[in-house]
């Protein structure tokens, strides 16, 4: 899977580190499953879609909902992004 | 989709809005008002500005004053009517609309400002706001309804009891406007400002500010009025002295179509049914001890609106799963307006909002209940 785009999401404080991840396809639940390699993996498979959220240490948090093409990344730098990008995405 | 944000912008606006929207952009452009006006054409600008005067119990249409939303008429009046050494007395309900012109002017050494504090439920004590008259107070601004709880501030028992008239009062009715019946002349208020794009049902863009006779704020920006033009000077005449530039017309299109449904539609049977709407929301959630409302007060003036927390869980997390995984459509944070969340007990992160419209049907707010009542228990 690819990225397709990156938008900065703005919310009521310091939105800097909040990121709209567009990927060229559907996330899988294969996909959201095999996150648990990287972090601490919460998935709500009873939601009128199935939400997930991953907490990568001190580093980063990830959410989305399962059939997205989307997934949102808090950063807590953004230096984290890219490795994001190389250990989950690549 | 279900679309709950109505109190940040209303969607769907009625179908008579669209319709007249597409007709004036189809048609040639033609404007009475700046010597123009192709034979059969309707004056949109004069039309609106008399139903809006009608609307709020104007006495003249020339007080009605177009701008680009509630954040110009804001700026226009605190911009336009405070000197050196003014003071200024403000609420912690208020809109960053306010609040920022306000502070900026304060850095400045312009002006000092007293902010009055609301209860837990965004209520002024109106005392409150007269004991902090001084000398030199020139201004009150005061948001009519607060755009978080929906609480409705009593307006009159500031204007009549006021020390004096050289003190102004500028009313945000950004949340009234279109929601509750507005009296400007019994409000005995000096001006107020509304944007279009909430309850008013018009484009994003809009507004207006109403000034009362004999108040002449200094104009926010001066340029063509299409009419005049010899002059050098901005025309002084209401309301050309603060309409500079090629006014929005398909913006006021909008209002007066928005303006025309309310007003056939009857405002406070519109009201009635987003309430129901609110107390439904309530029937249905209240059991579930982990849906915390928040600055809910059924014995208050309230407008249609339902604030509410999920114990232990983020507002972000929950407005996202709303969002995303239920196409529901709820704004969560602070809503523009930061002081008031102190008093509510949700500064960290604020609140998540749920404003229905008259066009929200039962189903979507049983809908938005059983989802939400998920979300509390699965997290
Ligand atoms: C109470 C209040 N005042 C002012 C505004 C600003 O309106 P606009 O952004 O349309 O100028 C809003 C809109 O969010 C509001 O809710």
């Amino acid at each position: 899977m690819r990225i397709t785009n990156i938008i900065n999401i703005d919310d009521c404080f310091d939105g800097s580190g909040i990121k709209e991840l567009c990927f060229d396809c559907e996330i899988t639940k294969d996909f959201i499953f095999s996150l648990t390699n990287h972090g601490t993996l919460k998935y709500f498979g009873d939601f009128a879609r199935p939400f997930y959220k991953l907490t990568v240490n001190d580093k980063y948090y990830i959410k989305g909902v399962e059939g997205n093409n989307t997934m949102r990344i808090f950063l807590q730098n953004q230096k984290y992004l890219n490795d994001f990008i190389q250990s989950v995405i690549q | 989709m279900v679309y709950l944000n109505n109190c940040a912008t209303s969607y769907p606006k009625p179908i008579s809005v669209y319709e007249n929207i597409e007709k004036y952009i189809r048609n040639i452009p033609s404007d009475y008002s700046r010597s123009g006006g192709i034979n059969g054409s309707i004056d949109y600008i004069a039309k609106t500005r008399e139903i809006i005067a009608e609307m709020f119990s104007v006495k003249k249409a020339e007080q009605v004053i177009f701008t680009s939303g509630a954040t110009e008429a804001l700026n226009l009046v605190i911009k336009g009517v405070l000197y050196k050494g003014d003071h200024v007395i403000t609420t912690e309900t208020e809109h960053n609309s306010v609040l920022r012109p306000l502070k900026t002017l304060e850095q400045k050494g312009t002006i000092e400002i007293s902010i009055v504090e609301c209860d837990e439920y965004g209520f002024i004590e109106p005392s409150n706001i007269i004991n902090q008259i001084k000398g030199n107070t020139r201004l009150i601004v005061i948001n009519h309804a607060s755009n978080v709880t929906g609480t409705v501030q009593n307006i009159e028992a500031i204007t009549n009891n006021l020390p004096n008239r050289e003190i102004k009062i500028l009313l945000d009715a950004s949340q009234t406007a279109g929601n509750i019946p507005i009296n400007f002349s019994n409000l005995n208020i000096d001006y107020m400002a509304f944007t279009g794009h909430k309850y008013m049902y018009s484009l994003q863009g809009t507004g207006c500010l109403i000034i009362k006779e004999g108040n002449r704020p200094l104009p926010l920006k001066t340029g063509g009025t299409g009419v005049k033009s010899n002059l050098l000077y901005q025309p002084e005449e209401m309301p050309l002295y603060y309409e500079a530039g090629t006014p929005n017309i398909t913006g006021i299109v909008s209002l007066y179509y928005g303006a025309k449904y309310i007003i056939d539609s009857g405002i406070k049977n519109m009201l009635r049914i987003k309430k129901e709407h609110i107390k439904n929301i309530i029937k249905l959630t209240q059991s579930n001890p982990l849906i915390q409302p928040v600055g809910i007060n059924t014995n208050i003036e309230q407008l249609a609106v339902f604030n509410f927390t999920v114990k232990n869980v983020s507002v972000n997390d929950v407005s996202y799963i709303l969002e995303n995984s239920y196409k529901i459509v709820a704004r969560s944070g602070l809503h523009c307006a930061p002081l008031i969340h102190s008093k509510l007990g949700t500064q960290e992160e604020g609140t998540i909002r749920i404003s229905p419209s008259v066009f929200t049907t039962n189903e979507e707010i049983t809908y938005f209940c059983k989802a939400v009542n998920e979300i509390a228990n699965a997290l």
